[in-house]
């Protein structure tokens, strides 16, 4: 029979070769000795133990040893022995930033631990590793920190390695303080968000989540859900989330969530957008079609804004999107044009948007003006991987999963 | 796909305030000459980018930067360090914008705390005033609107060069923003990186007005503009896209522009 501990350590191997590896950003071939032994420890899951959550509905074996060290509302904190001197901690939410600002306030708030802990101050930190991928449906990052506290004689170093991704309705972080035990961290981890993505209720008739890359680094993700309302409109979701590495030392942090709705023709009806930026509420946006007009109303940087849109007509939605691109690709047609709404670009007007097929049949380029975004797409007329040149910077997405067909069922 | 608009004005930014350098700013530079020898005040360089037309009418007006060459992937230019030029100013460029909001009564702290001598070069004033009232240097910023960046103290090149336009207007000197490309030569080398900053009209000239590189210890700069940013209204970021777009990919060619007569 298969056992359990092999179906979990399966688990967590799949789910790690399902993903591109992590982006270290530190070559520690030249550090002493001991550093290296240090990192190349690695502990055994041979056990699995319970995780049991029935405020969200969560029964599931994870791997190492689950404890509940401690539970507030809609908080619920759990350390988890790897075989390691240090337990992975667990954090689950259910009030939280997003992936990106979450993980990275958990992480800095581990360091502060560190420097109690160790009664030496912080004296410097440096970007890791960064990486994201996905375990089931669900998408997550990682951001690990090398450490130093104290000075001269006295300085110590450390690894913070942080991972979180967001289920249905909670988030979970999950931190480990010490050198080495890369792998197995993530393994437990994968096992902890399996142990949620697979309660993940969703009537969703499509789910996709794209890892984002600049310069081949690993900076966030995005996700999309789209499900079927009772009125047979299309409910969006859409999600991105970035871990920037500005420099040697941070990194910016976005989340932001969109909700929308969409008519079976792909026309937007209605929209909502937010974003946090670096542990601030950034912007609020809304849009609403009244008295055949587009109006805007939001805020940016504490300012209120409100706008009418000149473009009074037909706003693409992101479900028309697909639409487009499966027309085309039925058709004798060469091009799409339309009108879509991205405050992130501007909030008054609506943005011109031109879809090209190409000479192969599976590639198209998308031209906002702004920038060209050459992709390929797979059978389900969804992009599997594309490219955008902009300056300096090459950014990539690819596909990390997609589940179900972006059509109306 | 909507997401892909939500692009990055993050960390297109010059070393700032003694920071480490900044991960996707610095634009790969080739060179043959001796870059431990002091430039002189002129230099020739090749900037590659998609849109090297749109780059030449950008530098139009701006005498210090002459188009010496183009094709269609390229601009040979010479940049004089001189960092001022004979212009005109638009209205605009005295007002309080969406962006540059120093009529905002979160930005009045931050105007009323600058209290100039009459006797020393305001331009020059300005600049240390912002240099020092940004405490916080950070690339983890975006594009803060001055209102923010003066409640928050902490930003990057497009925060200083906010910052300090809002304070010139607000003096009533003409200001404006410019994204484009600095080459800085430093005692450690030399490096090209994508920047911003604040260009301010005094005595019937713009000059570079830099706080973000302010006392950082370069030997020459060389500031190649690639656009203005004309746009202050909501819809700015689609202009710093835009504008963004077409900084260059890469500095080739670059050599000392002793010999260049205009």
């Amino acid at each position: 029979m298969f056992s359990k501990k092999i179906a979990l350590s399966l688990l967590g191997v799949l789910g790690l070769s399902a993903n591109a590896h992590a982006h270290d950003f530190i070559d520690v071939a030249g550090f002493p000795g001991w550093f290296n032994d240090a990192m190349k420890r690695e502990g055994a899951l041979d056990e699995p133990s319970e995780l049991s959550l029935p405020e969200l509905g969560i029964k599931s074996d994870v791997l190492g040893e689950l404890s509940l060290a401690d539970t507030d509302t809609g908080t619920w904190y759990y350390t988890i022995d790897i075989g390691s001197d240090v337990p992975m901690e667990c954090w689950v939410f259910t009030e939280y930033d997003g992936t990106a600002n979450s993980m990275h306030g958990i992480s800095q708030m581990g360091l502060e631990s560190a420097e109690t802990l160790n009664k030496k101050a912080l004296s410097g930190q440096f970007n890791f590793a960064l990486d994201v991928g996905v375990v089931g449906t669900t998408a997550y990052a990682a951001y690990d920190t090398l450490y130093h506290l104290g000075e001269g004689d006295q300085k110590v170093a450390g690894l913070m390695k942080a991972m979180a991704a967001e289920t249905n309705d909670s988030l979970q972080v999950c931190l480990h303080n010490e050198l080495g035990y890369r792998e197995t961290f993530k393994q437990a981890f994968v096992a902890f968000i399996q142990a949620f993505d697979n309660a993940k209720p969703t009537n969703a008739f499509y789910q996709t989540a794209y890892a984002w890359r600049i310069n081949g680094i690993p900076v966030g993700f995005s996700r999309e859900s789209y499900a079927k309302d009772e009125d047979g409109d299309v409910v969006i979701e859409s999600s991105l989330s970035m871990l920037v590495p500005v420099d040697a030392n941070s990194v910016a942090r976005t989340d932001s969530f969109s909700n929308s709705w969409s008519m079976p023709d792909g026309a937007l009806i209605n929209g909502q957008q937010y974003t946090i930026e670096n542990g601030v509420m950034a912007s609020t946006y809304r849009i609403d079609y009244k008295d055949e007009k587009w109006e805007v109303a939001g805020k940016i940087q504490n300012k209120d804004i409100a706008a009418t849109l000149e473009h009074s007509k037909w706003l693409q939605s992101e479900y028309g999107n697909y639409l487009s691109i499966e027309n085309l690709r039925n058709s004798d047609a060469t091009r799409d044009t339309f009108f879509m709404w991205s405050p992130d670009a501007d909030p008054t007007s609506a943005l011109e948007v031109s879809l090209d097929k190409t000479d192969s049949s599976n590639t198209f380029q998308l031209n906002m003006s702004l920038f060209t975004f050459l992709f390929e797409i797979d059978d389900n007329n969804a992009p599997v991987s594309g490219t955008i040149d902009y300056g300096v910077m090459k950014m990539t997405l690819d596909q990390m999963v997609s589940i179900g067909t972006p059509k109306l069922p | 796909m909507k997401r892909l608009i939500t692009f990055l004005v993050l960390a297109y930014c010059a070393q700032v305030g003694a920071q480490s350098s900044p991960t996707f700013a610095q634009v790969s530079l080739s060179t043959d000459i001796n870059v431990s020898e002091p430039l002189p005040s002129r230099v020739v360089l090749t900037a590659w980018s998609k849109t090297p037309q749109k780059h030449a009418q950008a530098l139009a007006d701006n005498t210090n930067v002459t188009v010496l060459d183009r094709d269609e992937q390229s601009l040979t230019v010479a940049i004089s360090n001189n960092n001022a030029y004979q212009g005109t100013f638009l209205p605009a460029q005295l007002a309080p914008s969406f962006v540059i909001d120093f009529d905002e009564k979160a930005t009045q702290p931050f105007i009323s705390g600058f209290t100039p001598s009459k006797d020393e070069d305001i331009k020059a004033q300005i600049v240390e005033y912002v240099s020092g009232y940004i405490t916080e240097p950070s690339y983890v910023h975006g594009f803060n609107f001055a209102s923010t960046v003066a409640q928050q103290r902490s930003g990057d090149c497009t925060e200083y060069a906010v910052l300090t336009a809002a304070l010139s207007r607000s003096k009533g000197i003409p200001a404006k923003l410019i994204l484009g490309m600095v080459v800085v030569q430093y005692p450690h080398g030399l490096y090209a990186y994508g920047h911003a900053w604040s260009e301010m009209w005094v005595e019937g000239q713009w000059h570079t007005a830099d706080a973000a590189l302010y006392n950082d210890g370069a030997i020459a700069k060389f500031y190649l503009p690639s656009s203005e940013v004309q746009n202050e209204s909501l819809a700015y970021s689609r202009t710093l896209m835009e504008s963004m777009a077409s900084m260059p990919s890469k500095i080739t060619a670059f050599q000392r522009g002793d010999d260049y007569q205009e």
